[in-house]
């Protein structure tokens, strides 16, 4: 856990939407980051606090044959460079003088992608100075209940008040609304 | 109008709106169709969403605040789905509710319906003469009001179960009865000895009008004389029959009365005890002697009874006066009695109502008999006297009334708690029925089965109603309606229930209080 100063760690190589974009984690970085971490960049609304929903080392090889080699470079990197670490980063929302869990505008190709502190994940997680995980029921779809539990496990560190009130929902994601 | 909610979907039997507000069962809205305002009843409603069942189980953590912290809108928890019945606009022509047959479509703006819409669920108006204002509609400020015209000739039932306010509810009919607007002539018949305390109606200036004061008659049982020529043969075997008279004795008491009752025609008079027990031992014809003298046995017991007279009977006509409440107060007297003075009251009043209207009785020949104007009784403890099981004296000739007496201005209110145990037959001729909330199955069984005019959800509210709170449904009103029955003018009615640990401490206190505390009579050892 990054407990001190928002630390770099790779960059957007490709923007899919508002939300999903595709981070280069060079081969020589010493963060190797975990699904349901929290990541940062920057954005001209501010701060966009987004989650590692994935990682792609893969070579599919079926998809290769289909396209040029400048196109792999683009599109399919990972085919090419297997040396490098491909995530698959999730923007939650933005984090500017008050968090707003609707990204409108999307970051550049290049902006460098940072982990963030606890004091960062605490100020997302707070409004109104009350716990707050609302993107959860927002993105749940999106996102599956595996990944919203590991970032419940994340939570569970960062806002530890909140604890009591993750596990009901741990165990409601769990459940599925089966009971 | 005031926009409540929209209509979200529809069934075969009635459509679902969303609101915020809590509406009850029995409880009126309306939306517009066609320039018409449709009249519509609430049946259930219940909260359009719920919280996951995970966001409950935590005794301390709030469901809203997890659904806050989660990101669910709370908002979307205060949503209720209502169920409602189409009762129908209201058809100045045809003074009555007339189902359009189309549901409203889905987004149809639903309002409360305001006092306008709701004063056509009455047939009358408060205080036009023939109204009987008993309440207010559940949760409105609009007053029901029923059509005294409809109730006292097609006959009322009340049915609650104890403590739910019969009584109560009973004595403000006959407020409403006993008012200028209506001056009727009605009759209690009281089994408990409660009603008594309506005698406040005489005195009180609410009741009275220019010219018009009403009058309050008591009658009490030792005041009630039946004449013996007014018993029918049946009426004296089964009051004189413990399971021992024999068939034989039946059979010559039979003989002896009909001989009698020859004669009796012949000279156009009542026959007396002694003429009776004369003619019984006249039958003797020395084979018979113990049959004869164990029918004399038991008629000399019955006859020792004073309630039965030579010459004295039923004085209808001072019992029935407009403007005039009789109270009958038979609570001293045993079931059989109470059956049988019940049973010879109907049959008078039965032949005199008709003899009236077709002209065999006239005011100057049958002075005791001429009754020209309709009656009303109210039976308490219906089921005494027209039983679901067994026989009762009385229960033939109030299923005649029931069935026939409308024809002859003879209206009977059936009082009950137990439906179950009143003659279905007699319960379903009620076609004004006041239900009150009734727990046991059986008698909601009796009321859905007897009731045509009360649906299915209403009668599912029954148990849920609160105390003083009815369901009025039948012909002296538009369409079936939950009623918060207004406040009595008169005292209360006995028959509350008696607050035994208060009146134990008091009893107890107060005799403590007047016991003097003497010396004791032996030698104490104070040690000296």
């Amino acid at each position: 856990m990054n407990e001190g100063s928002n630390q770099i760690f790779g960059e957007i190589i490709r923007i899919d939407n508002v939300n999903t974009y595709l981070v280069k984690v060079q081969s020589e970085s010493s963060f190797e980051p975990g699904v349901g971490e929290f990541a940062g960049v920057n954005s001209c609304d501010g701060l966009v606090v987004c989650v590692i929903k994935g990682v792609q080392r893969s070579v599919p090889e079926e998809l290769a044959t289909l396209l040029s080699f400048e196109q792999e470079l683009k599109y399919l990197p990972y085919n090419t460079d297997f040396k490098s670490s491909y995530y698959i980063v999730f923007g939650l929302g933005v984090l500017s003088d008050d968090i707003k869990y609707r990204i409108r505008t999307a970051p550049q190709i290049r902006s460098p992608v940072k982990r963030l502190n606890k004091e960062t994940i605490r100020k997302f997680h707070l409004k109104d100075d009350k716990p707050n995980i609302s993107y959860f029921n927002q993105y749940r779809e999106t996102l599956g209940d595996d990944l919203l539990l590991a970032i419940s496990d994340e939570l569970m560190y960062m806002l530890p008040e909140a604890s009591r009130m993750l596990l009901i929902v741990k165990k409601y994601l769990e459940g599925s609304g089966k009971l | 109008m005031t926009v409540v909610g929209t209509v979200l979907t529809h069934s075969k039997d009635d459509f679902t709106f969303i609101t915020k507000y809590q509406f009850k069962a029995g409880e009126f809205v309306c939306y517009l169709m066609n320039c018409n305002h449709i009249l519509a009843r609430v049946r259930h409603t219940e909260p359009l969403n719920d919280y996951p069942v995970e966001f409950l189980f935590d005794a301390v953590i709030d469901a809203s605040d997890l659904a806050a912290f989660y990101g669910l809108d709370n908002n979307d928890y205060q949503y209720y789905r209502v169920s409602a019945a189409v009762v129908g606009y209201f058809d100045r022509t045809f003074n009555e509710f007339v189902n359009p047959r189309v549901k409203p479509l889905s987004g149809t703006k639903i309002e409360l319906a305001d006092a306008q819409i709701l004063s056509d669920v009455n047939r009358v108006s408060k205080g036009e003469v023939g109204s009987a204002h008993i309440g207010t509609i559940m949760g409105t400020n609009s007053g029901a009001v029923l059509s005294v015209r409809e109730m006292v000739s097609q006959h009322l039932s009340i049915i609650a179960a104890t403590g739910a306010g019969k009584s109560y509810t009973v004595g403000v009919i006959v407020e409403e009865l006993m008012s200028k607007n209506n001056m009727a002539s009605v009759l209690i018949f009281d089994p408990h000895g409660e009603y008594s305390v309506l005698s406040d109606i005489q005195d009180n200036p609410a009741f009275c009008g220019d010219d018009y004061r009403p009058k309050v008659k008591i009658v009490k049982s030792d005041q009630i004389k039946i004449r013996v020529s007014d018993l029918r043969v049946a009426d004296f075997i089964s009051i004189m029959d413990d399971g021992s008279m024999t068939e034989k004795m039946k059979t010559f008491f039979k003989k002896a009365y009909d001989k009698l009752k020859k004669d009796d025609k012949r000279k156009i008079r009542n026959f007396t005890k002694n003429e009776l027990q004369e003619t019984i031992e006249s039958l003797r014809d020395g084979k018979n002697e113990s049959t004869i003298e164990a029918i004399l046995w038991r008629y000399k017991i019955i006859t020792a009874e004073k309630m039965f007279d030579d010459y004295q009977t039923i004085p209808l006509r001072s019992y029935f006066q407009p403007g005039q409440l009789t109270i009958i107060d038979v609570s001293n007297i045993g079931e059989w009695k109470q059956q049988l003075i019940a049973d010879i009251l109907l049959r008078h009043l039965f032949d005199a109502r008709k003899g009236t209207d077709n002209e065999y009785y006239s005011e100057h020949k049958h002075p005791d008999r001429y009754i020209p104007y309709p009656t009303f009784i109210i039976l308490e403890e219906a089921h005494r006297f027209a039983p679901q099981a067994g026989e009762a004296k009385s229960k033939n000739m109030l299923k005649t009334i029931l069935s026939e007496g409308r024809k002859f201005g003879i209206g009977i209110a059936m009082v009950t708690q137990r439906p179950s145990k009143l003659d279905a037959d007699s319960l379903s001729q009620c076609m004004t029925q006041i239900t009150m909330r009734i727990i046991n199955p059986s008698d909601q069984k009796q009321i859905e089965q007897s009731i045509e005019s009360v649906s299915r959800d209403l009668i599912e509210e029954l148990p849920s109603l609160a105390r003083g709170q009815a369901i009025i449904s039948g012909v002296a009103i538009n369409t079936p309606v939950t009623v918060s029955i207004r406040s009595r003018c008169t005292a209360q009615i006995r028959g509350q229930s008696k607050d035994a640990p208060g009146i134990w401490r008091a009893y107890k206190l107060e005799q403590d209080s007047n016991t003097i505390v003497t010396a004791p009579s032996h030698k104490l050892n104070v040690g000296v």
